[in-house]
């Protein structure tokens, strides 16, 4: 099916199987390694559920990201878009959560033009001792975009 | 306006910079029949100066062209030209020494019959700055003529449109847009040597010509012009299909004005927005943060 005609027919052909119960969103999580990344690491280790609804992808800092990864994500069909970093001042790099927390605010505003739902994008801070956050994070992200249904650009490679 | 009076003091203006040596170039606009608008054109001699035209059809955004110049030279600058120029130098792209800015009084261009795009939102008739000038009466004075200031306010329009719209007015643009680069060629922010969309090192960065690549080159050719764009509506006036995408571009700058109170083009020694912070920046785009972000 050419991406054209996915486009003009979202991915749920029959509505029910859209926003339900069962249907678990696709999210990327790009996740700082030094503070996000490993906070996701202790929620593991310390057992603690939280939906598998993410796809994580680990960058130096949540600086590092850059807002392309993020359109591409959504312009291929990715269902949302979860960033996140270390607390304001607790950078590894000093600024670069800085620097991101401008540049996520901007690219929140322009996906909310394009008119992509702003609720898609999510960013966070989140430590490396906040693995309870992180599940916490993680459930709310997802029952954000649960409710959003599938995303209106269609997954491209169906899995 | 005064369109004769100008173009006759503009030569005047060209062929004495050019005799005395004072520059070696001037960048300006001359009738080009074959593309059916003036097009760029730079005077080296005196007789050159006879050349270049000043009238209703002059809306090409000269400022980029001013970084390929070698030696010193004189722009013939409208106001949207000189926003565009304040926005290069403050990123480094222009040495302020390296030339003269000829500025003009512009009350609007008008392309195919209507007000060009960018005219309509175009906040004054004077140049922001300038060495010499050009009033729209032909002298050396400004005349400070009224601006239509029909431009719509992007924020207002989002807020009171709903996702769905929004989603569809994005869409009918872009589903006319046939990736030529055009917009992007013609943008005085986009002097970018390598820019994302050459660059086709990993299969991720393949373009096709589907939505999803549209939507990624728009989308992000938007986000390296937040706090840049000077709304000078080049890329909508090259659009050979007719693609208006400038209201993304005005949206964000509204956002980046009332969020960090910062507009594009207006000082030259301000550092660009997007290349620093504040440690008290709002929070807004963070869940649980005050959600100012997401219409
Ligand atoms: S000039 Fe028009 S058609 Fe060409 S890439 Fe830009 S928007 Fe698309
Ligand atoms: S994005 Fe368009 S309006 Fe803005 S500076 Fe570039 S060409 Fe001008
Ligand atoms: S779209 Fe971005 S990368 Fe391409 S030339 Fe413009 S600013 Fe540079």
């Amino acid at each position: 099916m050419s991406e054209q005609a996915e486009f003009i027919n979202p991915a749920p052909s029959d509505p029910s199987t859209g926003a339900s119960e069962e249907w678990t969103p696709r999210i990327i999580a790009f996740l700082c390694n030094w503070c996000s990344y490993a906070g996701a690491d202790l929620a593991g280790t310390s057992r603690i559920q939280y939906p598998p609804s993410i796809r994580v992808i680990r960058v130096p800092c949540s600086g590092r990201v850059n807002p392309q990864y993020i359109i591409k994500a959504l312009a291929d069909g990715a269902d949302g878009v979860m960033v996140s970093g270390c607390h304001p001042g607790d950078c590894h790099y000093l600024e670069g959560n800085y620097y991101a927390r401008r540049r996520f605010a901007v690219l929140k505003r322009l996906l909310s033009l394009a008119g992509f739902h702003p609720d898609r994008v999510q960013f966070t801070w989140v430590s490396a001792s906040e693995g309870a956050k992180f599940a916490e994070v993680v459930s709310t992200v997802t029952e954000k975009i649960r409710v959003l249904g599938p995303s209106e650009l269609g997954g491209r490679d169906g899995a | 306006m005064d369109y004769e009076m100008q173009s006759r003091r503009l030569a005047e203006i060209a062929a004495k910079l050019l005799e005395d040596e004072t520059v070696e170039a001037v960048l300006g606009l001359r009738n080009n029949p074959e593309a059916g608008w003036p097009t760029p054109y730079c005077a080296r001699t005196p007789q050159d100066a006879e050349r270049l035209v000043w009238n209703e059809a002059c809306y090409t955004n000269l400022a980029f062209y001013l970084t390929e110049m070698r030696g010193k030279t004189a722009i013939v600058a409208k106001p949207c030209d000189v926003r565009s120029i304040i926005n290069l130098i403050s990123e480094n792209q222009l040495d302020r020494d390296n030339f003269i800015i000829i500025g003009i009084e512009c009350e609007g261009k008008r392309k195919d019959g209507k007000p060009a795009p960018g005219c309509d939102a175009c906040p004054s008739s004077i140049p922001g700055f300038w060495d010499i000038a050009i009033g729209a009466d032909g002298s050396d004075t400004w005349c400070d003529l009224p601006m239509a200031q029909t431009g719509e306010n992007v924020t207002q329009w989002a807020k009171k449109s709903t996702v769905e719209e929004r989603f569809d007015r994005f869409l009918k643009e872009i589903n006319q847009c046939i990736l030529c680069y055009a917009c992007r060629q013609a943008c005085q922010g986009c002097y970018c040597v390598s820019c994302f969309m050459d660059r086709k090192a990993t299969p991720w960065e393949q373009i096709d010509a589907d939505t999803g690549s549209k939507i990624a080159f728009h989308l992000t050719r938007a986000m390296h012009l937040a706090g840049r764009c000077t709304d000078c509506g080049a890329c909508e006036k090259v659009c050979s299909s007719g693609v208006n995408l400038k209201y993304i571009y005005k949206g964000l700058s509204e956002f980046v004005e009332e969020t960090y109170g910062f507009k594009a083009g207006v000082n030259p020694e301000a550092t660009p927005v997007m290349n620093r912070y504040e440690a008290d920046d709002p929070q807004v785009a963070f869940l649980g943060g005050d959600c100012i972000v997401g219409i």
